[in-house]
């Protein structure tokens, strides 16, 4: 019986102990966005300049960036994001086939409009705590000499493998909620037909 | 001839309602008028492609950069007394004592303009419109509407953008007003703004999935951010 009390104790105490490890205050989870966010953001963009400076070949670089952009964004969270109400009902090989169109998409939308930052520098100037787990971090992308800074807010969640970012807003903007406007009107005007969504993104990516 | 009259604003009102659709997408977006809107964007594009950029460029090319920036100061500064009522009007008495001694400042010292010397001097531009006063009194935007030319607007913005007109030093000048320099007034604006917003062009053309639904986004959220009701990230949605 007080075995049993003992048992019981100890796991009552290690319960609490990984809820204490497992839950981190919010304070500390902020500030592990944000480091997050300077961490890989910066990487990111360092990898374009480097193809940008030759270093890299463009195979390279893609493989790189790819790479770069997993570690630093959810795009399965993101694909399911901008489907929006769409998702639910859906058939499950047209949302397969979405899913991988819209990564690739979304991922070549990435390089582009981040090659515009490249060679400048991302500085981390504070953090929002939205509820747990669910972050945003605002940044300033800081041009080399000629170029305007830029202030940049990343809306930051964990996962089951970490922090990821799941949209981004440039001057206003976010950027996974105007995709799901895009998206979904696209699907919408095609009475709920995924596939027309699908479609319209490889013809963009032509 | 009676009947003409009355038979116009029947085909007018017949026209708009035509131009209405129900489908849900576009309802929940609040654009009744999308079938109407994405002609005026398909035609504003196409006037963009064919006039308005190649005009902007041609300028770009023609003038040199120092000389285009005086340009837009003046523009600005001309817009100041606009922006220095809509503050007012928004209760924002210290911005609009900024605006006005930016006014001041540039108009004198800055050779009517020119020169943004109040900006050397630390008094930041402040950039607000009629639109936005309705907005902080509380007024919704309306529908979403894409006008001739001028591009993204809404009920409500569209109806500032009327209003603002009055308190425009172009507007207090009869001999601009009621003449042919007005339109080189709204020339030369239209090219500036353009040139200001290639960049923003740029990158709806390459990211853009449907650019019509992008740029309807990219207005929404700009005019949000404008009125600071999306600076808290209360309305977030959520990710699940």
């Amino acid at each position: 019986m007080l075995q049993l009390f003992r048992l019981s104790a100890t796991g009552l105490v290690a319960a609490f102990a990984l809820l204490a490890f497992a839950q981190p205050s919010p304070a500390q989870s902020a500030s592990e966005a944000e480091g997050f966010v300077q961490r890989e953001a910066q990487e990111v963009i360092n990898a374009l300049q480097a193809y940008n400076e030759g270093e890299l070949d463009e195979e390279t670089l893609k493989r790189n960036f790819r790479e770069r952009v997993d570690l630093l964004a959810d795009v399965p969270r993101i694909t399911n994001f901008v489907l929006g109400r769409y998702r639910r009902g859906a058939d499950e090989a047209e949302l397969e086939e979405f899913r991988t169109v819209f990564r690739e998409f979304a991922i070549n939308v990435y390089e582009r409009e981040l090659g515009n930052y490249a060679g400048q520098t991302l500085e981390v100037t504070g953090s929002v705590t939205r509820s747990p787990g669910d972050f945003i971090v605002r940044s300033t992308v800081r041009g080399n000499g000629n170029g305007e800074n830029v202030p940049v807010n990343w809306r930051v969640m964990s996962s089951d493998d970490g922090m990821k970012v799941v949209d981004a807003e440039v001057m206003g903007v976010w950027l996974a909620q105007t995709q799901r406007e895009e998206i979904t009107s696209i699907i919408g005007n095609a009475r709920g037909d995924v596939s027309a969504a699908t479609r319209a993104l490889r013809q963009r990516m032509q | 001839m009676r009947q003409l009259r009355l038979a116009g604003p029947a085909v007018l009102a017949g026209l708009a309602l035509a131009a209405c659709t129900t489908r849900p997408e576009s309802l929940q977006a609040n654009d009744p008028f999308e079938p109407l809107n994405r002609a005026v964007f398909s035609f504003n594009a196409a006037a963009d492609d064919a006039v308005i950029a190649p005009v902007a460029y041609a300028y770009r090319d023609a003038v040199p950069s120092p000389a285009r920036k005086g340009v837009r100061n003046a523009l600005r500064n001309l817009n100041e007394p606009v922006v220095f009522a809509n503050l007012l009007l928004q209760g924002r008495p210290g911005d609009a004592f900024a605006t006005a001694s930016r006014f001041g400042l540039n108009t004198i010292v800055g050779v009517g303009g020119l020169f943004d010397v109040a900006s050397e001097a630390n008094i930041a531009r402040r950039d607000t419109d009629f639109g936005l006063t309705l907005g902080h009194w509380g007024v919704e935007s309306g529908p979403y509407m894409v006008l001739p030319f001028l591009g993204p607007s809404s009920v409500r913005d569209t109806f500032g953008r009327f209003v603002d007109r009055y308190p425009h030093p172009t507007y207090w000048v009869e001999d601009v007003r009621e003449t042919e320099a007005i339109w080189v007034y709204r020339s030369i604006f239209a090219i500036d703004v353009r040139l200001q917003l290639d960049e923003t062009f740029q990158s709806l053309e390459r990211s853009a999935i449907d650019p019509y639904v992008q740029l309807r986004s990219v207005y929404r959220q700009n005019r949000a951010n404008a009125l600071e009701t999306a600076q808290d990230f209360d309305d977030l949605p959520d990710f699940d």
